[in-house]
């Protein structure tokens, strides 16, 4: 009797294994197929709004912390993402390509880092003509018939770092500024930083805004104004940077010049080295910082509420934080739990 | 016959595995096709769109062929050539959007869009030129190679991520199908192991009646019956063999039984008849003694007869009384050999034989008599107390000066009468008793012994006699309650 249980219970097992070796068998060549399928990274369904980004590659505004923005809200309103990074080098007459391309597609949206180039400008009426709402960075544009622009406006940043270098130079001391602007960037454009800098200068009498030097782009490019500062002014007291990389260039200037304690360093960004040498050795002194996050959700928000609305605001301006030895701590507590959170 | 399951049957085991094997036969050829139907169609999933894309760029690079020559030559074999690619540019396109390929793919929706912007800006151009307007259809081609670029460059970009997917899937199938591979082949091991063990357990199932049977048919066949019946307790065909081997094995041993029974009454039978040949013996034997002695007594017992009428005539009363007793004594003898009696008779006769002996020993020898009434009727043969006295006499009390007594008691029970006769004398010694107790086989015997010997023949019984020295020799006879129609 007991012999016979023994057969029988390996016959069940036997027919147990039989049965979960199919089913496995089943299981990893359907996993197959879900595999093979599952690689798909531009999902779109005919319920969902396309938005087409045009944007410059080289920019460091685009970074991370935007695409972040980008994502998340393109994920809360269900919205597909064609994302076309345009290299600086010859960008406006690729952007007009794209235009085209993205006027031809048929996209329910675009989002351009634009300046007011006319020939942009004729591609973003034509655009907006045929229904597509084209929403600017970098650039208002507000003479075409762009949707909205989200961002600061220059003069606006202007005037902000002007009371940041007040406040940090006890209003006094010469300033050079090293914009870095596109090829393409009209004289108006770049003027309005400066305006917006002697707009503050101008009833404080020991601050004067001395140059303005622009970068086109990379490191070399901003260590090499930055050579051409010091030679030309020697007794320069203050140098900002519009943009990150250009920052760390000069910073790397004025270590190699030994100049580090004698000029006073603003910056742009907050470029994990940028907050090192504002939190370490205090080469830097300060940092603008633009709620990039804020940038890349509202373009997608902007573009929703028009399609909901019908109407928004024509410009939507993130904030912008000096980030100085007196706050660094607190912001990067603060951006640690945000990038948690995220 | 009666009646079994269908399908416990040994037919309905057989067709059931034959079932279960080709069932699991089935579930693997199925399985292998299974696996076969996914790969095919994963490997359709990698080409098809590579298929689709390559036909979409061949078409529109024919579209744009056709559409510059005719534009160039404004030729019909041009245009009717660019109409075809027209529709088979528009025939893709239905095909997309029919049979879902490239599903959810955002190039793709722009890559239709495209094509859809592209032929209006060529049916422009060949409208144009047909209107010999250079600048516009100029214009619109210019446009048609703008979106033609632009359609390319999303097709090549759809094709290097479909290379990136397969590129994913194949490494993934590969993985996949060593797993696959060894998952087969252990179902294979198994199913070939899983075969094997039903066939065993089937056979066990048809072997273990059979070896019961086996095991019973050797223990008859070494004559032990009373093996228990072989049980099968499964609904098949062996179930009705085992009922059947038992129904014969039981039908043997009653047949068995009843001819034993039938010899054992036999040899009883044989018995009583070899007992019946015994007494008869016996009763011959005694017929012999007594016709022996019988010439005497008639003699004696007619010179006796003499004796009294002689007393009588000479007036010799206590000769003639002495003689009457000795007559009285002897016709009893000679009256009860062939016949039974009461007690009351064989009293009556020692009572006689008594008066014999105090004629010779005047007062030495004494007998009491102490019976109950109820005793007295109770059915004996004859003769039996008479030898029993005169040995008491003989051997006990003859031999001494002083004389002796022999006590006669008669007492009455429900099944039987205790006679007991004692003696005060000098007893037997213990080998006459031995041999009077327990006589040899056909060895003749001393009278006390025939004595035995009578009752027990008489009353067909045991331990009616009993015999020892007690200060003397006691006797104790038992006879049984016995009607005169039962003698």
């Amino acid at each position: 009797m007991k012999h016979n249980k023994i057969w029988l219970a390996l016959t069940l097992i036997s027919g147990s294994l039989l049965i979960i070796a199919v089913i496995t068998g089943l299981a990893i060549s359907n996993e197959i197929k879900n595999k093979s399928l599952s690689v798909d990274t531009t999902a779109y369904n005919d319920e969902m709004y396309h938005i087409m980004f045009l944007l410059n590659e080289d920019d460091q505004s685009y970074g991370t912390v935007f695409m972040n923005g980008v994502d998340e809200a393109c994920e809360a309103f269900n919205i597909a993402k064609e994302i076309i990074m345009i290299p600086e080098d010859n960008y406006l007459s690729e952007v007009l390509d794209r235009l085209d391309m993205a006027i031809y597609s048929r996209v329910d949206g675009i989002v351009l880092h634009a300046y007011s180039d006319p020939l942009i400008i004729d591609k973003i009426d034509r655009a907006a003509e045929m229904g597509i709402p084209v929403i600017t960075l970098n650039d208002n544009v507000h003479e075409s018939k762009r949707l909205a622009y989200v961002g600061n406006s220059r003069y606006s940043i202007g005037i902000e770092v002007g009371k940041t270098i007040a406040r940090l130079s006890g209003s006094y001391g010469k300033v050079a500024v090293v914009d870095r602007v596109a090829e393409d960037t009209n004289d108006d454009m770049m003027n309005l930083l400066s305006l917006g800098i002697h707009d503050v200068f101008e009833n404080i009498d020991g601050l004067t805004l001395v140059t303005t030097r622009n970068t086109s782009q990379g490191v070399l490019s901003a260590e090499n104004v930055a050579v051409n500062i010091l030679k030309d002014y020697p007794d320069i007291d203050i140098i900002y940077s519009t943009d990150g990389a250009n920052t760390l260039g000069i910073v790397q200037v004025l270590i190699d010049q030994n100049k580090i304690n004698d000029i006073m360093v603003i910056g742009t960004s907050d470029h994990d080295e940028i907050l090192d040498y504002i939190r370490y050795g205090g080469a830097i002194d300060a940092t603008m910082v633009t709620d990039y996050y804020t940038v890349g959700y509202g373009v997608v928000e902007t573009f929703v509420k028009y399609k909901d609305e019908g109407i928004v605001s024509t410009q939507i301006s993130p904030s912008i934080t000096v980030v100085d030895t007196h706050n660094i701590e607190t912001y990067l507590e603060h951006r640690e739990v945000d990038d948690e959170t995220n | 016959m009666k009646r079994i399951n269908n399908l416990s049957s040994i037919r309905g085991t057989l067709i059931g595995y034959s079932f279960l094997v080709v069932f699991l036969m089935t579930i693997l050829s199925f399985y292998t096709l299974g696996i076969m139907n996914q790969y095919q169609k994963q490997v359709s999933n990698m080409f098809e769109h590579h298929i689709f894309l390559n036909d979409l760029e061949k078409t529109m690079k024919n579209l744009d062929s056709n559409l510059l020559g005719f534009l160039t030559t404004k030729s019909s074999g041009n245009l009717n050539a660019y109409n075809i690619e027209r529709e088979n540019i528009n025939g893709l396109l239905e095909e997309y959007h029919k049979n879902d390929i490239l599903p959810d793919q955002l190039l793709m929706k722009n890559v239709d869009n495209l094509i859809k912007q592209y032929i209006l800006e060529s049916d422009l151009a060949v409208t144009f030129k047909r209107q010999r307007n250079v600048s516009e259809y100029s214009k619109h081609y210019d446009r048609t190679k703008k979106i033609q670029s632009f359609i390319f460059e999303y097709t090549q970009a759809m094709n290097q991520e479909q290379l990136t997917v397969n590129s994913n899937a194949y490494i993934n199938m590969i993985n996949q199908t060593h797993w696959l591979q060894m998952t087969t082949v252990f179902i294979i091991i198994d199913l070939i192991v899983f075969s094997v063990l039903i066939v065993y357990m089937l056979t066990s199932k048809m072997l273990k009646p059979i070896s019961a049977l086996y095991k019973s048919a050797e223990a008859i066949s070494e004559g032990n019956f009373e093996t228990p019946d072989v049980e099968i307790r499964s609904q098949d065909e062996f179930r009705l063999l085992a009922n059947a081997f038992n129904n014969m094995k039981n039908s043997i041993t009653r047949y068995i039984e009843a001819v034993k029974f039938k010899a054992e009454t036999e040899a009883k039978l044989k018995d009583e008849q070899m007992k019946n040949l015994k007494m008869a013996y016996l009763l011959d034997n005694a017929k012999l003694n007594a016709l022996q002695s019988q010439i005497n007594p008639h003699f004696l017992f007619n010179t006796i007869n003499a004796g009294v009428q002689l007393s009588v005539i000479e007036k010799a009363t206590r000769t003639g009384h002495f003689l009457e007793t000795m007559s009285r004594l002897f016709r009893y003898s000679l009256k009860m050999q062939h016949d039974h009696c009461t007690l009351a008779d064989e009293l009556s006769n020692i009572k006689d034989y008594y008066e014999l002996l105090k004629v010779r020993f005047r007062d030495r020898i004494k007998f009491n008599f102490d019976v109950e009434d109820d005793a007295l009727n109770v059915l004996m043969p004859a003769m039996i107390l008479q030898p029993i006295v005169e040995n008491s006499y003989i051997h006990g009390l003859s031999s001494l000066e002083s004389g002796g007594t022999i006590n006669i008691q008669g007492r009455s029970f429900n099944d039987y009468v205790e006679i007991m006769i004692s003696d005060n004398g000098v007893g037997v010694e213990e080998h006459v008793l031995e041999a009077i107790l327990n006589p040899p086989t056909d060895e003749e015997g001393i009278g006390v012994r025939n004595v035995k010997t009578r009752l027990e023949l008489y009353f067909h019984q045991k331990q009616l006699f009993d015999m020892y020295n007690d200060h003397g020799v006691t006797t104790i006879l038992r006879i049984p309650w016995t009607r005169r129609n039962d003698v």
